[in-house]
């Protein structure tokens, strides 16, 4: 018998409760993370096997810290709007997910910075590795902003409330592993040396 | 009141974890400037803060607590 991810038969899933419903969503969500960590893993075992623990001398170590730091800011900022529209704050909720893709676009611009002005070629290990991460994550990033636009869009028309706030949430999870994913990122790039 | 306390809770956490985050960020660095062969240490900083996005930010305790009605 075909059956949910919960074990009940697949008719039955039509008439799960919005509880249920939320359970199921959950664990998709979190499934779709899991396959995707293995995808950024296999990038990440890669540098390591192409380039080693080398990295170039010139790397723009200041754009780098500084694309983080946006990154982490902009995982905050997600956090309070999801906060916020918990407590039924739809205002302060749309005022931080604004906030959230503009940093968002901040950090891709610095990606652009990075690459245009990067001192070593796609040709070498380390740029293979380099471009093919940064490329990656930037266009999860750049997903990321389209998927936080759409949801701003339909929390400003009243579709998202404190009682119906799982797109929201959804969202911002992704934005939130989205971050993850650069957390480990950043020092395989740029600080590590063995 | 209550709603308000909660919101402000939830705000101050928010703040607090980013601040922790941009710590280790700070000594990620500083280790990365400081010490030669620092693999190690910095695997053991990323996997802190992707814990703490995962556990504060991400909510993922929530997989395995009941969820409230409604959304």
């Amino acid at each position: 018998m075909v059956a949910t991810p919960l074990g009940e038969p697949l008719h039955a899933a039509w008439h799960l409760s919005p509880a249920r419903r939320l359970r199921i969503n959950q664990a998709g969500l979190w499934l779709f993370f899991f396959s995707e960590s293995f995808l950024f893993g296999a990038l990440l075992a890669a540098r390591f096997y192409l380039a080693g623990t080398e990295r170039p001398a010139h790397l723009n170590q200041l754009l780098g810290l500084s694309i983080t730091s946006i990154l982490l800011a902009s995982s905050v900022t997600a956090y309070q709007s999801e906060a916020a529209i918990k407590q039924g704050y739809i205002g302060r909720s749309l005022a931080f997910l604004a906030a959230t893709i503009a940093l968002g676009l901040v950090f891709v611009a610095g990606v652009g910075v990075e690459w245009t002005t990067a001192e070593f070629g796609i040709g070498e290990p380390y740029g293979t590795a380099f471009f093919a991460m940064t490329g990656l994550h930037a266009s999860h990033v750049v997903s990321g902003i389209v998927i936080l636009g759409l949801v701003y869009r339909l929390c400003a028309r009243g579709r998202f409330s404190k009682e119906r706030s799982w797109g929201v949430e959804a969202a911002i999870k992704y934005w939130h592993f989205v971050d993850v994913v650069w957390v480990f990122f950043y020092p395989a790039l740029y600080l590590v040396s063995w | 009141m209550n709603e308000e306390r909660k919101e402000a809770g939830a705000a101050r956490l928010g703040w607090l974890v980013f601040a922790a985050l941009a710590v280790l960020t700070a000594v990620e660095y500083i280790v990365a400037a400081e010490v030669g062969r620092n693999l190690v240490p910095l695997l053991v900083i990323a996997v802190v803060k992707a814990s703490a996005i995962a556990w504060y930010f991400m909510h993922i305790v929530a997989l395995w607590r009941a969820p409230e009605e409604g959304h």
